[in-house]
């Protein structure tokens, strides 16, 4: 007995085989003329926080035009304070925090701070805060190519490198033959390009109930004039491993070009102070706060910097970091604190005094509310 | 091996080429139908492979022991067959969530016992295999159907991959009979076959695994606020939708592509008006069988309301527990008993005069059914206790209206699109003319080539049941 029939002529099979894969060999194509013709500008899809950050920082030369105080340094300083916060406290402050990423280097944050001051003309002074790993391990990025390019072009070539570099791990986790297929068909230009215009998922865990969404960063930041949270460690239970906190592994030899760097794109007239972001307790050494001292004091010759934050906490518990470098959210809150007191010695603006006993007051203030902190350094 | 991921495809090419070639000869299709199938289940594992072989061997033995026997040996053979489905059934699902509340009840009593929680892992498909296999036994043991007497034939029927591991649970006499005769394949099979498996990757791969993360993040959410329990939930109501209904849009569009024809098992259940409504629309072969197998032996609505009301609440409370070893999922059951017997009794109570409007019904329908998915989705009653006191919490998150703007771009075209699907009373609607269909259908591929190619792929929700 036969098992069954094929009831259909090989046009029925080509009509409804033939038509949709004809209108699928269109849209690939309209999507690959749509890529090379370059339609949709430089739109990138917000999918990793790192591309959200350096995207916002390289426009920041579009916000907060009344700015009068620049903070700019590694994710430490786009992550351990609020500028939103620090305003409330300093009034006369109008804080904005270009902090980026340490794998940029100085040179770059040089570069963000000189199109951030061509535009905003009422800044007189510039904060560099960065952390003590980044002093470290110099966070050395490859030297810049001999040929000269506008800050605009640089930031898209660093966005290019990085894009590839992450374009690189994700094929990795596809198969060769996966990727491949992807690439002919046009699949990451249509899911970066077109899809992630009209929609976007949501973050996972700690990030996605802080951020939401990719745009939720960009929303956050903005509201918070450049400001991020890092909330991945705010359930605690972090655990950090003590590291070499002598001198001589603490400024690498590296750092002194990169810094040069940095102070040749600053205008003159712009005061430049320099600032270290805390570290965990439990992993530093106890002569620590004279470390950070020592190593200021180099910072500033190195960077020809006009003051150093040297009443600034070196140290919070651990329970207020959410990792190594990184304050969680009621970390940042108290090192906001703790640095509106120690800018209020280095800048012309007076913290609200008022503002500050009543946040102390309720449980938000800082653990400290002198310029001398509990270990007792400057 | 899972329908949305590029081994299936490689499968499926390949056995349809050779089901293409065994078009002379129904045994060699049956055979090359069981082959295909154990392939595709012992992909998994081998081990419950075998399980399976055995318990389908032994009810197919024991339905033809049935027919051939006198009315009490043949009720001997069902209660046997049954026994040993149950208890296959039982130690597989539901050993470690006996024990365990055994254990709480005599805690409760003062009384402590220690009491080792077996590490077993549960057979895919189980619950809808075992449901099939039993639903043949009895319908030979009611003299519905004759028995097969061909071994191949009924193996074959019991694991056609299609629906093996998330159904359809198709009834032998609707199923068996298609494994026995000539099946012409059309254009029409072709169109359809193809519809449905495109419009059901697109569900899985697009809709639902993209919802997962929504659900997510309300309910992962530490203090998530009525706004987002209310969203994250609807947000569950359509993965499940889309994940289950999306499964057996594919079981359906394969099968369909082999020339079977298997049953509507969701249709349009959010768009239902009452709660009898959406349980005639949901998952509709699990309905029928606990309607067939459990309901109306207990009695059905014969007996009197409140025996009505009592059988509606026992099976509504099994029927939850078929879903999983899991406290949530029977107060799920007690929740929708609770709902239909609230509508039988409304419907006893109501005035004649009186007429709700259907919106009004809808809207209480959905939110029975939306708390009943809270229910259903929170990992214990402490999170249901959780969930249920957000809701009357009125914060929400500051990046809300993002999570509200996405989640519309994923559920209101679905929804407007069954809405069409309605008023026009077809299934697919603008796929009649030859362009439209073939435009559609590039949509849909290229959308589920996007979304296909991710870092990991989620198993369909249902084959955890």
């Amino acid at each position: 007995m036969r098992s069954h029939m094929y009831h259909f002529s090989r046009r029925d099979a080509l009509r409804w085989i033939g038509a949709p894969m004809m209108m699928f060999v269109c849209g690939v194509a309209a999507a690959h003329i749509l890529r090379l013709g370059n339609f949709f500008g430089d739109f990138q899809a917000p999918a990793y926080m790192e591309d959200i950050v350096i995207s916002e920082k390289a426009g920041a030369a579009r916000e907060r035009r009344d700015a009068n105080l620049l903070f700019v340094g590694d994710s430490s300083c786009l992550m351990d304070f609020s500028a939103r916060e620090l305003e409330e406290l300093m009034p006369e402050t109008k804080p904005y925090n270009l902090g980026s990423l340490s794998t940029l280097g100085l040179a770059k944050f040089g570069e963000f701070t000189a199109a951030f001051l061509a535009t905003h003309t009422n800044v007189r002074t510039v904060v560099l805060l960065i952390s003590p790993t980044m002093v470290r391990s110099g966070s050395s990025p490859p030297p810049p190519p001999a040929r000269h390019n506008s800050p605009e072009e640089e930031h898209e070539i660093e966005k290019f490198r990085h894009d590839a570099a992450r374009t690189e791990t994700e094929l990795a986790r596809l198969t060769e033959r996966e990727a491949k297929f992807g690439k002919l068909l046009a699949l990451p230009f249509i899911k970066t390009q077109l899809v992630a215009r009209v929609f976007e998922t949501p973050y996972d865990g700690e990030f996605g109930f802080t951020y939401g969404f990719a745009s939720g960063v960009r929303e956050h930041m903005k509201a918070d004039y450049g400001s991020a949270l890092d909330p991945s460690g705010a359930s605690g239970a972090v655990k950090f491993h003590g590291i070499d906190s002598s001198i001589e592994n603490f400024v690498s030899r590296e750092f002194k070009p990169q810094c040069q760097e940095f102070r040749r794109a600053l205008p003159s007239g712009v005061r430049l102070v320099v600032g270290l972001t805390p570290e965990p307790t439990s992993v530093m050494a106890t002569n620590y706060p004279e470390i950070v001292r020592r190593t200021l004091l180099i910072l500033k010759e190195f960077l020809r910097a006009d003051d150093v934050l040297t009443n600034l906490r070196t140290r919070l518990p651990d329970q207020y970091f959410s990792s190594d470098t990184h304050l969680n959210p009621a970390g940042a809150r108290q090192f906001t604190h703790a640095l509106a007191i120690a800018l209020e010695k280095h800048t012309r603006y007076a913290a609200s005094k008022n503002r500050r006993r009543s946040a102390i007051a309720s449980g938000n203030g800082p653990v400290v509310s002198s310029g001398r902190d509990q270990e007792g350094n400057w | 091996m899972l329908f949305d991921t590029p081994a299936f495809a490689d499968f499926f090419a390949v056995f349809f080429l050779l089901y293409y070639l065994a078009r002379d000869s129904l045994r060699v299709r049956n055979g090359l139908i069981l082959l295909g199938s154990a392939v595709f289940y012992g992909a998994w594992s081998v081990q419950f492979l075998l399980l399976l072989v055995a318990t389908a061997s032994f009810d197919f033995f024991a339905a033809l022991h049935v027919a051939a026997s006198n009315k009490q040996r043949a009720r001997l053979w069902t209660a046997a067959s049954l026994s040993l489905n149950l208890a296959v059934l039982g130690f597989f699902k539901y050993c470690n969530f006996f024990v365990d509340s055994f254990r709480d009840l005599l805690a409760l009593g003062g009384v402590q016992i220690n009491t080792a929680t077996l590490d077993i892992v549960l057979p895919v498909g189980i619950s809808f295999y075992t449901f099939q296999s039993m639903s043949y036994v009895i319908d030979v043991y009611r003299g519905r159907i004759a028995p097969s007497s061909n071994l191949v034939e009924f193996l074959a029927y019991i694991s056609f991959f299609p629906q093996l591991v998330a159904g359809p649970i198709e009834r032998a006499g609707s199923l068996l009979p298609q494994f026995q005769t000539e099946r012409p394949i059309t254009s029409q099979h072709l169109k359809d076959g193809m519809t449905l498996t495109i419009v059901g990757l697109f569900k899985k791969i697009v809709i639902a695994d993209n919802l997962a993360g929504f659900v997510q993040l309300a309910y992962g959410n530490p203090d998530p606020g009525a706004g987002l329990v209310i969203a994250g939930t609807t947000a569950f109501a359509f993965q499940i939708y889309c994940d289950f209904s999306g499964y057996s849009d594919i079981a359906r569009g394969t099968a369909t592509l082999l020339g079977f024809k298997l049953m509507k098992n969701f249709d349009l259940p959010y768009l239902a008006a009452s709660l009898r409504e959406f349980w005639r629309r949901w998952h509709i072969s699990l309905s029928s069988w606990f309607r067939d197998y459990l309901y109306v032996p207990l009695g059905g609505n014969r007996r009197g309301l409140w025996r009505t009301c009592s059988n509606l609440f026992i099976v509504m409370l099994v029927a939850g527990l078929w879903h999983g070893a899991k406290i949530t999922f029977v107060l799920w059951g007690a929740w929708h008993a609770l709902g239909l017997i609230s509508n039988k009794l409304w419907l006893v109570v109501k005035p004649v005069w009186m007429r709700i409007p259907s919106a009004v019904g809808w809207i209480l329908t959905m939110a029975w059914i939306l708390y009943g998915w809270l229910i259903f989705r929170a990992s214990s009653i402490e999170d249901v206790y959780r969930l249920t006191a957000a809701l009357t919490n009125f914060s929400t998150p500051v990046w809300f209206h993002l999570y509200l703007r996405n989640l519309a771009v994923l559920c209101v075209p679905l929804l407007l699109y069954q809405i069409w699907q309605r008023t026009r009373g077809s299934e697919f609607p603008l796929l009649s003319a030859t362009w439209s269909r073939a435009f559609v259908h590039a949509f849909l591929i290229i959308a589920i080539l996007v979304f296909g190619q991710r870092e990991e792929v989620r198993p369909f929700i249902y084959f955890q049941f």
